[in-house]
């Protein structure tokens, strides 16, 4: 059984279908990456994973817990105790970090340790100390969000996120708000994620990252999963029109730029 | 100055003390309420939180005053005491212009930071308390203060109900013996308390000026 499974999701914004029923499933210690238009959705789906948004029909389950279910065109979501425990085995990285700036870096990653998890105060600091210095990002640990760099600040939230011990983890456009050269920093600390085997979903425009280091890439378009295999196939020799001429398009845009 | 001046002043300068604490106290979290009431998605209960900000903006605080003083006795049938009543004009009325200027902190704090509370577990609640209200507190101290310091002078309002504040006995000070200095007297208190107010919240940015 996999880790994440979606079945037929519809999601509605007013009158606009944003997921015209999506499915996909992700397993254990796969990297999912998530490409495509902007307006396609994926930001979207990323959400109603997450539990940001809610769906209009369908099904979720994460880790063999039922998120949400549709029963006779009823869309029905799971008690607040599963969702909760959801929520803990789910990770988020957003595209415009969303760090905490009125706490300390160390702060940032310890907060939800101490609080949600009620985890006593010296274990989540060491924990926090160690995925710091795992982002290289040690001497930091004192600092205030605004001190830091945009790729500094990708690599806090992604420690934040870490220190739950999530058993996925979201990326939404990680790198989309960063400097070029910035983006690499971050691409580096998804990769040595990816060697870790964690399991992990990431919407992004980086082919080359996605060719490398996804497992396996979905393409969406207008709100469906237009194909969904190995990053050689879509990537590489894509055999849909609408993939190569996305691809073209975004070679010329990268190129121009 | 007469020691009998002195005494009444420094006794009423604790009345307005008094009035300025009592009121800070209750309309703080109040005003927070207010803020959420009016912020309400529901229709009942936001547009009547909305009337009532509209009333209490709109009208003179001194007939306020006067109407929390004097209305009950004619619809019920009985009255608060002056220092009560005027303490009560106070909050409703303040509570509504600090739920204003939360509103308007809270609506300046992204939703991004909601949603980051949400994804680490936190619920609605200390999201809030630990997250939000922190950085809506930092956003809103140079309006609080403002409010503040119209506070302290709005108490010589308490005068027309008969509360012993600085403004009723300075001014009954000055025509009892026909001289202006009872009230040059009262002018300097009120500058004076308003000096360790402005100072107070210069100090408090001060200290959350450690992050952007």
């Amino acid at each position: 059984m996999a880790f994440i499974e979606a079945k037929n999701i519809k999601k509605n914004f007013g009158r606009l279908e944003v997921l015209k029923g999506i499915s996909l499933d992700v397993r254990e210690g796969e990297v999912l990456a998530v490409i495509g238009p902007s307006g396609s959705g994926k930001s979207t789906l990323l959400r109603c994973l997450t539990q940001l948004e809610t769906i209009g029909s369908g099904e979720i389950s994460v880790g063999r817990v039922k998120m949400a279910g549709t029963e006779n065109g009823r869309c029905r979501y799971a008690p607040a105790g599963d969702l909760h425990r959801i929520q803990l085995m789910t990770g988020l990285v957003f595209q415009n970090f969303h760090l905490f700036p009125h706490f300390s870096v160390l702060r940032n990653i310890t907060e939800a340790p101490v609080h949600v998890l009620k985890m006593p105060p010296e274990e989540a600091r060491e924990k926090a100390l160690f995925l710091l210095s795992k982002m290289s990002l040690a001497e930091k640990a004192d600092c205030y969000p605004y001190q830091l760099s945009g790729g500094q600040q990708q690599r806090v939230s992604i420690a934040r996120a870490l220190a739950l011990n999530p058993k996925v983890l979201f990326f939404d456009e990680p790198t989309s708000a960063l400097d070029p050269e910035l983006t690499g920093e971050i691409l580096k600390v998804i990769r040595d994620l990816a060697r870790e085997k964690m399991t992990m979903m990431v919407v992004t425009h980086e082919m080359a990252f996605a060719r490398d280091v996804a497992d396996r890439v979905i393409f969406m378009d207008q709100g469906v999963v237009i194909e969904d295999g190995a990053p050689d196939k879509i990537l590489v020799s894509p055999e849909n029109e609408r993939i190569k001429a996305f691809l073209n398009r975004f070679g010329e845009e990268n190129w121009k730029s | 100055m007469s020691p009998v001046l002195l005494n009444s002043l420094a006794s009423s300068t604790l009345t307005l003390c008094l009035i300025f604490f009592l009121t800070a106290v209750l309309s703080l979290p109040l005003g927070l309420l207010v803020a959420f009431g009016r912020m309400s998605r529901f229709k009942l209960l936001s547009e009547p939180v909305r009337f009532y900000q509209l009333v209490m903006r709109g009208t003179p605080l001194i007939l306020q005053l006067m109407f929390v003083y004097f209305a009950p006795y004619y619809i019920f049938g009985f009255s608060f005491k002056r220092f009560t009543a005027c303490i009560v004009g106070f909050t409703i009325n303040y509570a509504a212009y600090f739920a204003e200027i939360y509103r308007g902190g809270i609506a300046s704090i992204p939703k991004g930071q909601y949603e980051a509370g949400r994804v680490l577990g936190f619920s609605q609640r200390q999201t809030f308390l630990r997250i939000i209200l922190p950085q809506v507190i930092k956003g809103i101290l140079p309006p609080m203060g403002s409010e503040f310091m119209t506070l302290v002078k709005d108490t010589a309002l308490a005068s027309v109900i008969a509360v012993p504040e600085v403004f009723r006995v300075a001014s009954s000070a000055a025509s009892r013996s026909f001289s202006t200095w009872p009230l040059v007297y009262a002018g300097v208190i009120y500058f004076l308390l308003n000096y360790i107010v402005e100072f107070s919240f210069h100090f408090a940015e001060k200290k959350l000026d450690y992050y952007r």
